[in-house]
């Protein structure tokens, strides 16, 4: 069984059975391991070049001879180095199972899981994780997902999200953003970026601890349902309790609504403005100092504009992708 | 070099190979009569290593089950006699919406555990110049050297002991299987250690 194609000349073409493929491939790789003579390269070519199949299970094959790296894993705990010695080796075979399932256990192996989620301006997006817990991303906003068998991390690397945790006491699950970690067992809460570094982290199911990572763990701060604290890379203010309509609020953007709730036009047109191509420039600055209520879908605009303009003596002009509200009657 | 590049090998070694057994269980139970799960999984591993070395794929499960699902249509299209109520079978067939499901953190944890499996399984010679590559990094000519046998066998033993850790890596954790695909193997390959 050299690999090469030998076969395929025949009348009556057989086809190659995936078994013999598969073991055609493992030799090419170990071969690769040892180095290929030019000879050997090319008929390692005409070999794949055959059948479509063949580089499937010589990449396959390669995957599976980096994939044996991870047996140094057991290095340590398996006597499979030693040369055969007879009488010992079953009684040291158990030995070593038994330490190796111990170790396997215990290890961090390097098989980790790292992801990355993220959403496209305007795009909210719920996804399920490894774990059973949920995450769905606001706006243009980016997570890294790195579950390993002690701790569940997720980096917040931009944007706005909400954290709905699958309680597992034995995996702390940890967000991180910038400098900030919010850790938390089985609970919900939303984490948003905003900006000069700040971190807002409202809570609505549950407790969270949240701490920067130059401070101590002792120094954390524990938030409660209903709660939500801002911390600053200067500063973090004392949790504040919200009202069941505030904390409603907070969550508006999961059903892609913005809820304005005493905010004043110039946040409000922030807030419209990280979901949409169209932007919402407020001209006038006593203007922009008024305070709305309302809700809105957040990916209309026009209907928010429209409506600041009809409340507050305004006009909108539309200029190319800007929806300018300006002070007076339509001129 | 028409090999594959490391990086590539490493993302199927790390997101598709502990998939696969859960793969061929699926294919065994969607993929029409005629239509073998071996071949495809061969297939869809051929489209992954053709792929854009910077393709970045954001859900590999996903992903893989699109490749295989698309490869059992165009198996149907070309075959002789094209039924189209396979093909509307096949389209029915549904696709895990999002790579992000338990199994994959599970699948790390048996993942190792069978490869532990698959190394204590190897005969022992086999296993020493597996090991003696892996936890010490010795090239091929070096065993060869420190075990007095030629490079050739090196290579066989080599060759042989991959083949068995494939075979571990894709049988599902149902022991019953694996007994019946390693038995097969040794049949196949009686020669080698």
């Amino acid at each position: 069984m050299d690999g090469l194609p030998g076969r395929s000349g025949s009348i009556r073409k057989v086809r190659e059975s995936a078994a013999a493929i598969d073991a055609a491939a493992a030799s090419w790789v170990v071969r690769l391991d040892r180095g290929l003579t030019a000879t050997e390269e090319a008929n390692l070519h005409a070999w794949l070049g055959a059948d479509g199949r063949r580089l499937g299970a010589f990449a396959r094959a390669q995957a599976a001879w980096l994939h044996a790296d991870r047996a140094q894993a057991f290095r340590a705990a398996t006597n499979w180095r030693a040369p055969p010695a007879t009488a010992k080796a079953t009684r040291w075979a158990a030995a070593a199972a038994i330490i190796a399932g111990f170790a396997m256990s215990f290890m961090m192996w390097q098989s980790y899981s790292r992801t990355h989620l993220a959403t496209a301006k305007g795009e909210i997006r719920k996804d399920s994780l490894a774990d059973g817990s949920y995450v769905t991303l606001d706006t243009r906003s980016r997570i890294s997902v790195q579950f390993e068998p002690e701790t569940r991390i997720v980096r917040l690397e931009s944007g706005e999200a909400l954290f709905e945790v699958e309680k597992d006491s034995a995996r702390p699950f940890v967000v991180q953003a910038g400098d900030v970690r919010i850790r938390a067992i089985g609970t919900a809460f939303v984490v948003r970026r905003g900006s000069d570094n700040e971190v807002e982290v409202t809570v609505t199911k549950g407790v969270v601890s949240v701490w920067r990572e130059t401070k101590k763990l002792e120094s954390s701060t524990r938030l409660i349902a209903g709660e939500r604290a801002v911390v600053s890379p200067h500063k973090t203010d004392r949790p504040i309790e919200l009202t069941e309509t505030e904390l409603a609020h907070a969550l508006a953007w999961k059903s892609g609504i913005i809820d304005l709730n005493g905010r004043t036009l110039s946040d409000a047109a922030a807030e419209f403005n990280r979901y949409n191509r169209q932007t919402v420039v407020i001209a006038d600055a006593t203007l922009a100092g008024q305070v709305v209520v309302g809700r809105f879908q957040a990916n209309d605009p026009l209907a928010f504009v429209s409506a600041a303009a009809a409340m507050l003596d305004a006009h909108v002009r539309i200029d190319g992708e800007q929806l300018i509200l300006e002070g007076g009657p339509t001129p | 070099m028409p090999s594959i590049s490391k990086e590539r090998a490493r993302w199927l070694a790390t997101h598709i190979l502990p998939l696969e057994a859960q793969l061929r269980a699926w294919l065994r139970r969607v993929a029409p009569r005629g239509i073998e799960a071996d071949d495809l999984i061969q297939e869809a591993y051929a489209k992954l290593a053709s792929l854009p070395e910077d393709a970045d794929i954001a859900y590999p499960k996903a992903y893989l089950y699109q490749i295989t699902k698309r490869l059992i249509t165009d198996h149907i299209r070309h075959s002789s006699v094209i039924s189209i109520e396979a093909l509307a079978e096949v389209a029915q067939i549904s696709v895990l919406e999002t790579g992000f499901t338990p199994e994959r953190i599970l699948s790390g944890r048996q993942e190792l555990e069978r490869l532990y499996r698959a190394v204590d399984s190897l005969p022992i010679p086999c296993r020493t110049v597996f090991v003696m590559r892996k936890f010490d990094d010795m090239p091929q000519k070096v065993i060869a050297a420190e075990l007095r046998i030629s490079e050739n066998t090196v290579e066989k033993r080599m060759s042989r002991a991959l083949r068995i850790i494939i075979e571990y890596l894709q049988v599902n954790d149902r022991g019953d299987e694996k007994d019946g695909r390693l038995a097969r193997t040794k049949r196949q390959h009686p020669q080698g250690a």
